[in-house]
């Protein structure tokens, strides 16, 4: 596992796609922005190259030469892509303090940068492998609708917070003016959310990958 | 001792069927996996290797059952499916770098070895590498993680013949010690008519034979004669046959004639390709 | 040292080849008693033919009492006296011949045209 974690980053993950988490992270200090397109960035750019590249690489081939279970080669694809996503939160979260330092006026039109944000960016990013991955692992090369139903998710949920705050005052209370111990209970729930879905992705991929011929 | 042995594989795909595939393989020898294109010589390998689901059937390697113990045993299988075409633009180093961390018993002499006499050039990109360079490095990472068992897909299509001898070379060199062996599928049956020890016979997903590759040739014969000669009961008797203005020709196995031949036949010693295309016009005369 | 040299477009199969060069060495005497042969996947190896062929030759040698095989060492030539190498040249040739006479009967060559043809084509230093 840990060895083919370490091809995804030698082999098939372009190193831009290391520095790009930085670079779209800094979007989060535009003034008054919609903020949940900075982590999809990561659904509508990383992932179509990293999945491109995978099969313009023949990866399957080559992991077909190698001695790996199925398991294993889904467990490090899985876990190549929840780490990128760990990255583009971690940046993002330290670019959204710094946002918070710099305007010090947190309130935005659309969802303010706050632990019940990132709660929410952890339940998109859950989404979206959980939709992703599996499909992909049917075929294990093809990953066109796989893509575009699992970004149409993610931006559905995304953007649809964005709106539905706007619409829905009671909502808009739990995001954005409830006291430190809920936001930190959302922050907790999302990342309880993507976890599990870390764990059924797993579970659902194998089951498909296990019975594909490569 | 047998390195690998394949009992009664089946896979039914729509359009296609593996049929009780059987055959076997000894320490030590080279065996030639022929056949025509689409005639299940990569549906085979694929499944010996558990990437393709057969639906029944049973593989041993070195004397365990495959699936039951597959990682432990891809330990020491040698596998090329196909050109070398992954990860192209990377460089011969880096993917060595990134191999050579799943096997347990990975040595760099070996290694160092084999890219010196093979003259491959480790900063390299593999889409540099000429396709008989990369299957000498396929090769090369075979024997450095001290593979026993060679299973390679037409590792000699694609090579001009200087480099197909060269590799067929490498071959014997491989099983000269006696404890490794080579299954290698190929439709360039030249490739098998003077080294392969065995051949392993495909033809529409079943196997018509696996045995020496001498005997092999020996069990058929190719008869010609006059037109007149070719009677309803010679036609049956045959594989398939060619007719010319002149006379004909045809493919037989050779106890089927040995008992009735009538002198003035000419009976030739067949080539594998011969018996190959005899074997081609007769599923086409049966379709 | 072996002499051996292959035909692959050669009507006789390889063994055969292998068989009667080295037979002929043998009874020649060029090639004497507990000589070792070289190993069979060596053979195979040097003269790019499948093992398979060697062993057979092999096993033919040892069939006519030519090599011996000592487990785990390889094969050697069997020392045999100046009788027994005549009785062997006498075994093989007959051998060889009597293939060829149904032939020359067959075609209806007497046994007088037979002799005459043979001293022709045999050459005047072993006549």
């Amino acid at each position: 596992m840990l060895n083919l974690l370490y091809k995804e980053f030698k082999l098939s993950i372009h190193p831009f796609f290391l520095l790009f988490p930085f670079l779209i992270g800094a979007l989060m200090l535009i003034p008054q922005w919609i903020f949940t397109l900075v982590p999809l960035y990561f659904c509508f750019v990383s992932i179509p190259n990293l999945f491109s590249s995978y099969k313009a690489f023949n990866d399957l081939s080559f992991l077909a030469m190698l001695p790996v279970s199925k398991s294993d080669i889904v467990k490090a694809r899985i876990g190549a892509v929840v780490g990128l996503e760990l990255l583009h939160i971690l940046l993002a979260a330290i670019f959204a303090l710094l946002n918070r330092a710099i305007y010090h006026n947190p309130n935005n039109f659309a969802l303010d940068l706050n632990p019940a944000f990132f709660g929410l960016v952890f339940v998109i990013y859950g989404v979206f492998n959980l939709i992703m991955l599996p499909m992909f692992f049917k075929t294990g090369y093809s990953f066109g609708v796989p893509l575009i139903i699992s970004i149409t998710a993610a931006t559905l949920l995304g953007l649809g917070m964005e709106l539905l705050i706007i619409f829905n005052s009671s909502l808009r209370y739990l995001m954005e003016e409830s006291g430190n111990g809920i936001q930190a209970l959302l922050l907790i729930l999302g990342m309880g959310l993507f976890t599990l879905s870390i764990f059924e992705t797993y579970i659902l991929s194998i089951r498909r990958f296990e019975s594909v011929d490569v | 001792m047998e390195l690998l042995k394949v009992q009664e594989l089946n896979k039914s795909y729509p359009s296609f069927h593996l049929e009780d595939v059987s055959f076997s393989l000894e320490k030590g020898y080279i065996m030639g996996f022929i056949g025509m294109n689409g005639a299940g010589k990569t549906t085979t390998l694929k499944s010996i290797l558990n990437m393709v689901h057969a639906d029944s059937g049973y593989i041993e390697i070195m004397g365990k059952e495959f699936k039951s113990h597959e990682l432990e045993l891809k330990q020491d299988i040698g596998v090329m499916l196909g050109d070398m075409d992954f990860y192209v633009k990377k460089r011969v180093k880096t993917l060595t770098e990134v191999v050579k961390r799943f096997y347990t018993h990975w040595d760099d002499t070996i290694y160092a070895t084999y890219c010196d006499r093979f003259n491959i050039d480790e900063e390299k990109r593999l889409c540099e590498l000429s396709t008989g360079m990369r299957t000498k490095y396929a090769l090369t990472l075979a024997l450095s993680h001290q593979a026993r068992l060679f299973i390679l897909d037409e590792p000699t299509s694609g090579l001009d013949p200087a480099a197909r001898d060269e590799l067929l070379e490498i071959f014997q060199q491989l099983v000269e010690d006696g404890q490794k062996s080579v299954l290698f599928s190929t439709h360039i049956t030249s490739d098998l008519e003077k080294y392969a020890d065995f051949i392993t016979y495909i033809h529409e997903g079943k196997i018509i034979t696996s045995t020496t590759k001498d005997e092999f040739i020996d069990s058929y014969a190719i008869i010609k004669g006059t037109l007149p000669q070719l009677t309803d009961e010679l036609k049956e008797l045959m594989i398939s046959y060619k007719k010319n203005d002149f006379g004909f020709s045809g493919l037989m196995k050779t106890n089927d004639h040995s008992h009735d031949i009538e002198s003035d036949y000419t009976s030739e010693r067949p080539t594998l390709e011969d018996i190959m295309i005899y074997y081609a016009k007769r599923g086409r005369t049966h379709a | 040292m072996i002499q051996i040299i292959i035909a692959n477009s050669s009507d006789t199969p390889i063994y055969q080849q292998l068989f009667d060069q080295i037979s002929a060495q043998i009874i020649k005497g060029d090639l004497i008693g507990d000589h070792g042969l070289p190993p069979i996947r060596t053979v195979a190896k040097e003269l790019r033919v499948s093992i398979i062929t060697v062993k057979k030759a092999w096993e033919e040698l040892e069939r006519e009492g030519l090599i011996y095989t000592v487990v785990g060492r390889g094969c050697f030539i069997v020392p045999l006296s100046e009788e027994e190498l005549l009785a062997k040249k006498r075994r093989l040739a007959s051998a060889k011949i009597e293939k060829d006479i149904s032939y020359y009967k067959n075609m209806g060559l007497t046994f007088q045209e037979f002799i005459t043809l043979s001293k022709e084509l045999y050459g005047s230093d072993d006549a």
